[in-house]
């Protein structure tokens, strides 16, 4: 039986949606997909302001709508707030001790703060995450299986982000890009906030497959999006693979 | 006619004057002040937690509380608050006792260097054995507390080469230390983390002479490295929780206020730069009937708290300068300047790549 499976998200969504066209099975064969892609789904409203990171009524009405022809829930919803935090340097150096992986580098050199700060600040601010997830598993009907990936894996490559920096490049001249090891324990910090927020609404949390990751847990290089923080399609392929074959355990069809 | 020295002695002098004919509220006790505090000036505190109600106070006033270690701005409010950071003006907790006080500076000059290094926490994090309350569950592993303890104690030199009004709450004489070394601890060992030992810790109540030497030895260094620092003493009126020693509580509370009590009048009398202001006397003086305690005879209440802070303020202050204007520091003004700045970035970046394709 063909899987109806609704992806719902912000813009990690894209490399899903680009990626999926690539995985066998795709759209018939074991599974079948339709996208909400939360910025578009903004832009074609007529709604003025901000991209909608909070639900709106058009965004709650084309998710209730969706309910109605899923089987599963896919979300790839937020997944970016470690960036506000650390893509680029504080103006007050700083780093911390990560309670999960203490042989993690820390740079002495920075003010060392408790490992909680970052996490406060960082719950500041996923308010908005934890409030859309519980608003999704609200509106969704009972039983309706839910899921949310993982955000990428932090760029390793300074040179890469600096090349990429986008809108990111005047803050970067005057900050410069935080050091991969730091990045990569802030964005540890959202996984696991964003895990917990997924636990409490009771929607399954897909950590990222090994594949995409290196030895120290960075993307690896051939996932890169053109940009500082998502992933490619290469990226999104994988992910829809290891979600319907690994997570969902469907078979290939084709 | 008759004539002695207490007809020419002002109101304050006599009890029925100052004390018993005036309202409880409007007892005043500071006759003069040696010195009026400036907007500019920077007042830094430390002492025994009545010490944290002066130091909440001067911050509210507007006056330029003097915070040498501030918490990184990352930090919610909250957070910030339970790291107990901008409590004092560093991160050193409590401090009880002039022996306390007397090697906070030394240890923070590298002039001590107690056996005592790190206490291991029962959840298996790791405390400092002279700061134990400042950190929720303790640190992590052992290279956080000693590089948190590095910035600790650039902060304190920081501190106490800058101020420029230190306002110390003498505490306790009842201390409990290292037979080894005489390190002293603000808490009994075991009572919040480390483990009681009756052969390393050993109970010690200091005499007036203890305090005199260490409050003399703090003050001569603070001269050393700070010539122009003013030094305000107080007494915290707060009694004991408990006393080590075999005797009423009450006993012992007297013993120690008495002794703390005496030292300041010494060291106001000897130090040139060194005043004492009477909030001991405000809170416990039997001309407000208690009603400055609570229930339980020992935490002091909001109003008294408040008699005392007005009588500091006002006689300690430019009047001119009340409540002047409190301002945002230059950090966290960067902080959320960057943070929002931040937040515009990431939204545009990731709406456009929502958008692409």
């Amino acid at each position: 039986m063909v899987k109806k499976i609704v992806a719902l998200g912000h813009s990690h969504l894209n490399a899903v949606r680009d990626g999926a066209r690539l995985v066998d099975g795709f759209d018939g064969g074991s599974f079948e997909l339709e996208f909400l892609q939360i910025h578009a789904i903004h832009q074609g409203s007529t709604m003025k302001g901000p991209p909608p990171f909070e639900m709106d009524q058009n965004l709650e009405e084309a998710i209730r709508a969706s309910f109605q022809r899923c089987d599963v829930l896919l979300m790839l919803a937020y997944g970016n707030q470690h960036n506000r935090l650390g893509l680029v340097n504080h103006p007050r150096l700083f780093d911390f001790f990560l309670s999960e992986d203490r042989s993690l580098l820390v740079d002495n050199a920075r003010e060392i703060i408790p490992e909680e700060f970052v996490k406060s600040q960082l719950r500041a601010k996923t308010a908005k995450l934890e409030r859309f997830l519980g608003k999704v598993r609200k509106m969704a009907p009972e039983g309706l299986p839910i899921f949310q990936v993982e955000c990428p894996a932090p760029i390793p490559s300074e040179a890469h982000i600096i090349k990429y920096a986008g809108h990111f490049e005047d803050k970067i001249s005057e900050f410069g890009v935080t050091p991969s090891h730091l990045r990569y324990k802030l964005w540890r910090l959202f996984c696991q906030l964003t895990q917990e927020y997924c636990s409490a609404n009771k929607i399954e949390y897909v950590p990222l497959p090994e594949l995409v990751m290196d030895d120290s847990g960075f993307l690896r290089e051939e996932f890169w999006q053109v940009d500082p923080s998502h992933g490619n399609t290469r990226f999104g392929k994988v992910i829809m693979e290891d979600f319907v074959y690994n997570v969902l355990n469907l078979e290939n069809a084709q | 006619m008759r004539s002695h020295p207490y007809l020419s002695m002002p109101d304050y002098a006599f009890w029925r004057r100052a004390v018993s004919s005036v309202a409880p509220h409007l007892v005043d006790p500071v006759i003069s002040s040696a010195f009026k505090i400036s907007p500019e000036e920077k007042v830094a505190t430390a002492g025994s937690c009545f010490a944290q109600h002066i130091a909440r106070y001067l911050q509210k006033s507007g006056y330029n509380y003097y915070i040498a270690e501030t918490a990184h701005p990352i930090a919610t409010p909250k957070t910030a608050k339970e790291y107990n950071y901008s409590e004092y003006s560093a991160r050193y907790g409590n401090i009880y006792t002039a022996r306390q006080l007397r090697q906070l500076f030394e240890r923070a000059y590298g002039e001590f260097t107690p056996v005592d290094d790190v206490w291991e926490m029962p959840n298996g994090r790791f405390a400092d054995p002279f700061r134990t309350t400042i950190q929720p569950n303790g640190f992590a592993t052992v290279e956080e507390l000693k590089i948190d303890r590095q910035q600790h104690f650039s902060a304190v030199k920081e501190m106490f080469e800058n101020l420029d009004i230190f306002v110390f709450t003498l505490g306790l004489t009842e201390t409990w230390m290292s037979k080894e070394d005489g390190a002293v601890f603000p808490l009994c060992p075991g009572v919040d983390s480390g483990a009681f030992d009756e052969k390393k810790y050993a109970f010690h109540n200091l005499s007036v002479d203890e305090v005199s030497s260490d409050m003399n030895v703090f003050l001569e260094r603070l001269r050393e490295i700070n010539p122009t620092a003013k030094v305000i003493l107080t007494v915290s009126p707060v009694p004991l929780v408990a006393t080590a020693e075999d005797r009423h509580v009450l006993v012992s509370t007297t013993y120690s206020k008495s002794v703390l009590r005496v030292v300041a009048e010494m060291l106001s009398n000897r130090f040139e730069n060194v005043v004492y202001f009477p909030s001991f006397e405000i809170i416990t003086g039997d001309f407000n009937r208690g009603r400055y305690f609570a229930n339980d005879c020992r935490s002091v209440l909001e109003k008294g708290v408040q008699h005392v802070m007005r009588l500091f303020l006002e006689h300690y202050t430019e009047s001119d300068a009340q409540n002047p204007r409190q301002k945002t520091p230059q950090a966290d003004i960067d902080h959320q300047k960057h943070m929002k700045e931040m937040e515009r970035l990431v939204a545009i970046n990731c709406a456009e790549e929502a958008l692409d394709g």
